[in-house]
């Protein structure tokens, strides 16, 4: 009896020790995971209990913050930089991107996580700053007018955003009231046009290929060449201007300034794929940019090698390419940076709830681009393309800007996206712009007078700075 | 050894342990080492009581918290009416038991505060009747003689149930007797009396049960008369898996009874083989019932129907992966979102407010609980009080294993409480009275050592 009560006992043991690695089991190795599953309702409870920390512009100007328990943003033409936060409909931009932190999750100050624990204190999130100027973003939002499209302006010292402007915006406290219309508005006010939109960049891109033919060494500013009658057939396909160049001659500068699509669909022909391909690789297009919020991966064609009709169709800025205002900034930025592509950020910084700073952007490059060189050259024929070109309308009194217009087909029947990439001043670039109006028709009818007064607000904001 | 012993005329020392002069030699007798520990006991629940005040925003003297106050009063009270009675028997077992019923105060305070106090009702009765049974004027080898008895009364009150059951809250399943603001639960008288019952008889049986074996085939068994009594409880257990949907009292009783089994035969064979009986009939059910087999999926996959059917098994994983290691603290969680959480998931608030810290602490003191029991048994002298003492170690083992496996999704949950912490007035009745049986013991065996 006595040796079977023992294992009895044993078994019993044993049977606790199950027990226990059970509970280890449920409670900490399939623990995170379950606290955090979207059915448990204690996600909820606990956001409700947390006070949310705040988002703010590079002034420390409030953009959003919790008033009364209630997410409330100030700035709805921010609202794709800052995002909606719903416990409905989750969280979009920075609000999602710096979940954890503005959760108070993430970076707690140990004293307050002991408090916390002790007496049930309510988590305090931490803070984010944001690289843009609410003003200068303003001055943009004003500047498209009531227009769809994007604008994205560009530290050019540090590759920080100024302006991250997408319309038609939402205004995200509002958001689970307005769900059901914001979600079917046909012009998808939920959605980032400028890091996520994707359009065809219409002749902004003739400067990646000019860099290609720059780099390639197939032309340089004043290499000589003709347009005499608009057109041009290659591989039996008509190819047109879309105005034709005041004189029949010139040289490869004023190409492209004048927007020569028949210069420009031949040096596409005579780059190739590969060199074509990998210079627009080079200033980042054909994946997603690494970014704090979410970017769609550009691609310059789903054909691959491009054929060459459509190598000189991508040339000039048509054919299959898909490219974000983002990335149009950045190829702008590159030129004007000497070739160096910067890497982009819109978060400045982000403090823990007791103010200390807990993370703080470090400026960083994606790499080179071109030679200097080449960059130099590209700079002054984008000034060319202000001073004599198609994009005059982007000139700023007493300031030489650099820029290129463009004009990209859009839905059968509709008018065209009008596009603008630049930089100013010429001499010494401090802000880099790319704007897109979507069915605004010439590029220099529409974008090109929305950048002139986001870029002369700019440097009016970043010399204030210096 | 403990077959010799029973051989002895076991008359004179035992009846003399019952004589009121031996045992009054000494004026009191203190009983410090329960003392010391039951300081240690009540500490727990104390916290957790602090801790309560301030996250509800109520004085430490707000009469929500009375109920756990006077539990530990109770505690306390109780030992010093074991010192009065110069009681001699065992000194860790009331505070282990202390403790952990400590927790149960706390838990159902703060799960169900309005419960609470009808909670410490049952527990002032609870420790009543420990007391009485472990310091009366009885002995414990007496009940030996009410074996049949005992079975008799446990049948009446399993008949009584199938006939006049109801179901006071709901849970689909017609377990309790009485009306329905005072109704109790007859399986938790039950398990006391199956263990009184099956003590007896096993004894009694258990040199037949293992020599007078017959070739059965390839099996050599105990010829049928023997036998027809185990199968009878194998029936009772899977009748009341079909009939009562008590799938918690079948397993309980069952696991019950193939342990006292074991530890009176000595033959693993036999655990074996009922273990096999009870699966196979617990497989037919599962084909034949219904009600078996949404328990049986509900188990394996909650993931399903986690809004539906397997709810409540679902939020209680939450709960439980919620609380992490050091959990969310004391009414800082959210365990109010598993459904029945005061009967049947206790443990599992536990952890999610205490973390795996809190959940761990107490399966340690459920472990320590057993053991004890468990020791009390090795040191009976009568074979009778050993099988006693197992059989109701037993219960209590068996039981949390079950209640709590199904909490953790080990096993099917089943609706048996968590003795001495689940709210129920019947469950902590019962648990009160088996741990008063197991201190008479203690008892009577320290009045023997001293004798011979």
């Amino acid at each position: 009896m006595e040796q079977q009560i023992r294992r009895v006992g044993t078994a019993f043991l044993l049977g606790f020790a199950v027990l226990a690695f059970g509970t280890g089991y449920w409670q900490v190795w399939r623990g995170p995971a379950l606290a955090a599953a979207p059915g448990n309702p204690r996600v909820i409870e606990i956001e409700k209990r947390t006070q949310r920390g705040g988002i703010f512009d590079r002034n420390n100007e409030v953009l959003v913050e919790t008033v009364d328990g209630r997410r409330t943003a100030h700035k709805p033409a921010l609202a794709h930089a800052t995002g909606y936060y719903s416990y409905r409909y989750g969280a979009t931009g920075v609000e999602r991107a710096y979940d954890a932190l503005l959760g108070g999750r993430q970076g707690v100050p140990l004293a307050q996580t002991v408090a916390r624990a002790l007496a049930g204190a309510p988590r305090r999130g931490g803070d984010v700053q944001l690289t843009i100027d609410v003003k200068l973003q303003e001055v943009a939002d004003r500047a498209i007018g009531n227009a769809q499209g994007a604008v994205v302006v560009l530290d050019l010292e540090t590759g920080a955003l100024l302006v991250m402007l997408s319309k038609p915006y939402f205004d995200p406290t509002t958001v689970d009231d307005d769900w059901s219309r914001l979600s079917q508005d046909e012009g998808r006010p939920l959605y980032n046009r400028a890091s996520q939109g994707l359009y065809v960049p219409g002749s902004t891109f003739k400067a990646v290929t000019a860099a290609a033919a720059l780099e390639a060494g197939i032309m340089q500013p004043s290499t000589q060449v003709s347009d005499p009658t608009g057109e041009v057939t290659i591989a039996g396909f008509r190819i047109t201007d879309a105005a034709k160049p005041p004189q029949p001659a010139f040289d490869f500068a004023h190409a492209f300034a004048w927007s020569s699509n028949v210069v420009f669909a031949q040096v596409g022909v005579q780059l190739g794929d590969a060199r074509l391909r990998g210079q627009a690789a080079r200033f980042g297009i054909g994946k997603a940019l690494p970014f704090e919020l979410e970017t769609s991966p550009t691609s310059l064609s789903r054909t691959q090698p491009m054929p060459p009709v459509m190598l000189a169709s991508t040339a000039f800025g048509q054919g299959e390419m898909l490219i974000s205002p983002l990335q149009m900034a950045l190829v702008a930025a590159a030129i004007a940076r000497g070739g160096d592509v910067p890497k982009p950020y819109v978060v400045a910084e982000t403090r823990a709830s007791d103010g200390k700073v807990v993370y703080r952007a470090r400026p960083s490059s994606l790499g080179s681009a071109m030679l200097p060189a080449t960059a130099t050259a590209l700079r002054t024929m984008m000034a060319l393309a202000v001073e004599e070109g198609f994009s005059r309308n982007a000139a700023i009194p007493g300031v030489r800007v650099g820029g290129k217009t463009g004009t990209a087909q859009s839905l059968p029947g509709m008018p065209d996206h009008s596009w603008f990439i630049g930089f100013a001043p010429v001499e010494q670039p401090r802000v880099a712009v790319a704007v897109i109006v979507e069915y605004g028709g010439w590029g220099s009818l529409n974008a090109a007078p929305a950048a002139r007064q986001v870029l002369r607000e700019a440097l009016r904001s970043v010399g204030s700075r210096q | 050894m403990a077959r010799s012993l029973r051989l002895t005329p076991a008359g004179s020392g035992l009846r003399r342990t019952a004589a009121p002069p031996a045992a009054r030699r000494h004026a009191a007798r203190w009983r410090w080492r329960e003392l010391a520990l039951l300081l240690a006991a009540v500490l727990p629940a104390l916290v957790g009581a602090v801790l309560l005040s301030v996250v509800w925003e109520r004085p430490l003297d707000d009469t929500r918290f009375w109920p756990i106050y006077g539990f530990l009063g109770l505690v306390l009270a109780s030992h010093l009416v074991l010192v009065a009675a110069r009681f001699r028997g065992d000194q860790v077992l009331l505070p282990l038991a202390g403790a952990i019923a400590g927790l149960g105060m706390l838990l159902v305070t703060r799960l169900a505060p309005a419960l609470a106090p009808r909670q410490f009702i049952w527990a002032v009765l609870g420790t009543s009747l420990m007391l009485a049974v472990a310091i009366g004027p009885w002995e414990t080898r007496l009940l030996e003689r009410y074996k049949y008895s005992s079975a008799a009364a446990g049948m009446i009150l399993v008949a009584l149930t199938l006939l006049f059951g109801i179901d006071p809250n709901g849970s689909g399943a017609r377990l309790w007797l009485g009306t329905r603001s005072l109704a109790f639960q007859p399986s938790e008288i039950l398990k006391v009396l199956l263990v009184v019952f099956l003590a007896g008889y096993l004894v009694e049986k258990r040199e037949l049960l293992t020599t007078h074996l017959v070739r059965w085939g390839p099996f050599r068994l105990p010829p049928f008369p023997y036998l027809a009594p185990l199968l009878a409880m194998w029936a009772l257990a899977l009748a009341l898996l079909v009939w009562q949907r008590d799938l918690g009292a079948a397993i309980l009783f069952f696991g019950v009874f193939l342990v006292m089994l074991y530890v009176a035969v000595g033959q693993a064979w036999y655990v074996a083989a009922g273990s096999a009986l009870f699966l196979g009939g617990g497989a037919v059910c599962y084909a034949l019932f219904a009600h078996v087999r949404l328990r049986v999926e509900i188990w394996l996959d909650p993931w399903l129907d986690p809004q539906g059917r397997s709810y409540q098994v679902v939020q209680a994983l939450y709960a439980l992966g919620s609380g992490g290691l050091l959990g969310a603290g004391l009414g800082n969680g959210y365990p109010l979102y598993v459904p029945a959480v005061h009967t049947d998931f206790p443990f599992v608030a536990l952890a999610e407010e205490g973390g795996l810290a809190s959940s761990l602490a107490l399966l340690l003191l459920y472990a320590l609980l057993v053991s004890r029991g468990l020791q009390l048994s090795l040191r009976a002298r009568l074979p009778f009080n050993r099988l006693l003492a197992t059989g109701l170690t037993a219960v209590l083992a068996v039981q949390t294993m079950v209640i709590i496996g199904g909490n953790l999704k080990l096993v099917p949950l089943t609706g048996v409480t968590l003795p001495f912490v689940s709210y129920g007035g019947s469950s902590l009745l019962a648990n009160f009275l088996i741990l008063g049986v197991l201190l008479r013991m203690s008892h009577e065996e320290a009045e023997l050592e001293e004798r011979t």
